[in-house]
């Protein structure tokens, strides 16, 4: 027999997705009923990734500004093998704080000394001591100092742009090493921080400036690094650690550190101490709202779809009947569902932005009264894919349970449908009925539930 | 030799008291080429012979030997195939898709396979039901005579070995009757297909070559015309 693929007329396109296409055409108000439940549910599925994007993103600015954005820190290293750690593939970037010194302060003031501690201009840029800062600047190069607040307190004859005549001692931990030899310097006072250290120091804090090319390369200084795959920070400083000689201590652990709170914003966990942090169980709580949502969402679009399948179960039948398969017939719903879904989720993405906009500017303003600060709202392309994602499979979940029930129908028992009371197209067609009173109390929600139930009736086959 | 055979098929509806039995352990046999016509009662159970037949129902016990493959065990997929391929059903209220225009219902079969027929036989087709002037336009601004006719292509169009009519001319005029028989005559004659046709007019069975009749579910006569 003559027959071929494709070509003439081009009338082989899939012809399941031309009719699918023609009964959403055909059936308006059920169509607009399924555009309408899944705007609802992807706006509220795009709200929800919203608020956990911006409350993250809250928590992670939270987190850099008190705590600085660093993975790991590296204790006690010796100024000569920084360049192996700068160096190291695994390192996106380094700052480095130490060479404390001690600066006998002239006579007169309150307390004899300034506890400084020096920081190169990574450090200043990542961390969180910059945020202290209440007046002036921070130090942009050696001699500068940024000091405390109690300073200007004890000392009110000082101010920002005083230069100080002291007397310098090197790596001073404790004043027992006060013999020390003292060299005479002048520091410039550039900045007031809002910092302070116990007075059995019998000084001042101070930070200053740095350059770690300068230091010899014995000194050791502390440095914190920013890692190129997070991930692996807690196999990969350990093993920068060894490469570049450090001691271990009497535990056998390297000497360093981790930024935990961050680094447990971002997924990543020391092992052991996964279900000890509150960051996985956020998360699943977020995850038990999406699907606790897309579960509500999909009952409710279901019925939605269950409707049209109905209405159009004498025309599958028929389809049956010449020979479309089962998965052909589920397809025309599957079909009804993409064509459905595609704008009323796009939409949704601007209105659960706009959604999440109004409602955490109004908690931002409440919030901001207590915490000082306001929860900015973060619009994601990743969360938006999310929500995207999981509202189109929301959809899919939804008309999947009617697709199944349509290809298992005999074509026998929907051909003979209109005969026992089945809708058929454009003689009997049962569109879906008004309920005022449901759609007054219960909104959009309840006209679809009714129009639900109102199908199940006088139908041959079951209801789902 | 026969296209088709059955044994012992059966169908019920129903359960327990209300179980109704609507083909009771029936044997047939049909060659190919032969015209058959199918008459009887309403609910002798004609149409369920000839659903079971088309594919389009399951019975519930014997086999159906379509060119001695037994359609009764296949899956639905397979069943699919056989219904697109094998067999073409004519009701009698037409069952063509609304939306979809008179070309399109009558290549319908092929479309669900992803094929479209040869132009030569789609034309040979539509000349032969005098269709060529509405293959644009939708089933339902087609007279009831007309749109029988694309049901009939419909039928046709996969050049199936057997051609199940459902009451064809039920729900037509003497004259649209007349011209649909013959087109069912034509086609037997000139494509060599074999086929069955449930009807209740004595007039449209006396056309085949053979009438059966069955009532109760039991096949009560069967003649050469």
């Amino acid at each position: 027999m003559e027959a071929r693929s494709g070509g003439q007329g081009g009338i082989a396109m899939n012809i399941i997705r031309e009719y699918s296409l023609d009964q959403v055409r055909k059936n308006r108000r059920t169509s607009v009923s399924i555009i309408v439940a899944v705007l609802i549910a992807s706006t509220f599925l795009c709200t929800l990734f919203v608020f956990a994007q911006s409350f993250w993103n809250q928590m992670v600015q939270q987190e850099i500004y008190i705590g600085g954005d660093w993975d790991a820190e590296l204790m006690d290293v010796p100024a000569g093998r920084l360049g192996m750690v700068r160096d190291n593939a695994g390192v996106k970037a380094m700052f480095v704080k130490g060479d404390n010194q001690t600066a006998f302060l002239p006579e007169g003031t309150a307390l004899p000394r300034l506890l400084i501690q020096n920081c190169d201009s990574g450090y200043w840029d990542a961390m969180y001591e910059k945020n202290m800062l209440l007046r002036g600047r921070v130090p942009q190069a050696s001699g500068e100092v940024a000091v405390s607040k109690d300073f200007f307190l004890q000392n009110p004859a000082y101010g920002i742009g005083d230069t100080l005549a002291v007397e310098m001692v090197s790596n001073v931990r404790t004043h027992m090493e006060e013999n020390r030899q003292k060299d005479a310097a002048s520091l410039t006072i550039v900045g007031e921080l809002d910092v302070s250290v116990s007075s059995g120091y019998e000084g001042y804090l101070a930070y200053g400036f740095m350059e770690p090319e300068a230091l010899s390369p014995e000194r050791e200084v502390a440095v914190y690094l920013q890692m190129e795959r997070r991930g692996k920070v807690y196999t990969a400083v350990p093993q920068i650690a060894e490469a570049i000689g450090l001691p271990k201590d009497e535990y056998g652990d390297y000497p360093c550190r981790y930024h935990a709170a961050l680094l447990a914003w971002h997924g990543v966990y020391a092992p052991g101490s996964f279900f000890r942090s509150d960051v996985p169980k956020l998360f699943l709580g977020l995850v038990l709202a999406a699907g606790a949502s897309m579960a509500v969402f999909a009952y409710i679009i279901r019925g939605a779809f269950g409707i049209s399948a109905k209405q159009k179960i004498h025309q599958l039948g028929i389809l049956k009947s010449v020979g479309a398969g089962p998965k052909q017939i589920g397809r025309t719903v599957i079909y009804e569902a993409c064509i459905l879904s595609v704008i009323p989720i796009l939409l949704s993405m601007i209105l659960g932005y706009l959604f999440s906009f109004g409602v955490l500017s109004v908690y931002s303003g409440m919030i901001s009264e207590v915490f000082g600060s306001r929860m900015e709202v973060s619009f994601s392309p990743a969360a938006a894919l999310m929500a995207a994602v999981l509202s189109f499979v929301t959809v899919l979940f939804a008309a999947h349970g009617p697709a199944r029930q349509m290809s298992k129908v005999l074509p026998i028992e929907a051909v003979r449908g209109e005969q026992y009371g089945i809708a058929m197209w454009g003689r009997t067609s049962k569109k879906a009925k008004s309920h005022p009173i449901l759609a007054k109390h219960f909104g959009f929600l309840g006209e679809i539930a009714a129009n639900s139930v109102n199908a199940g009736k006088n139908c041959t086959i079951p209801a789902w | 030799m026969d296209i088709l055979r059955t044994e012992g098929l059966t169908r019920q509806y129903g359960s327990g008291q209300t179980m109704v039995t609507a083909l009771d352990h029936v044997d047939l046999q049909v060659e190919r080429g032969q015209f058959v016509a199918i008459i009887g009662a309403s609910g002798s159970g004609k149409s369920t012979l000839l659903h079971l037949l088309g594919g389009v129902d399951r019975p519930d016990g014997g086999k159906i030997f379509v060119e001695d493959v037994d359609i009764a065990t296949f899956g639905e997929e397979r069943l699919a195939q056989y219904r697109r391929r094998k067999v073409g059903l004519i009701y009698q209220f037409y069952n063509l898709i609304p939306t979809l225009s008179v070309k399109k219902n009558i290549c319908l079969p092929m479309l669900l396979d992803n094929k479209e027929p040869g132009k030569e036989r789609f034309d040979d087709i539509v000349r032969t039901l005098g269709l060529g002037d509405r293959l644009e336009h939708l089933p339902g601004q087609l007279s009831g005579g007309q749109q029988q006719r694309a049901a009939i292509g419909r039928a046709l169009i996969y050049q199936p070995a057997i051609l199940l009519a459902d009451e064809p001319t039920g729900n037509l005029d003497r004259k649209n009757t007349e011209e649909i028989v013959s087109l069912l005559k034509l086609s037997n004659r000139q494509y060599k297909q074999t086929i069955l046709l449930v009807t209740h007019d004595e007039n449209v069975a006396l056309e085949a070559d053979r009438i059966i009749k069955i009532e109760d579910g039991k096949i009560v006569s069967d003649k050469a015309v």
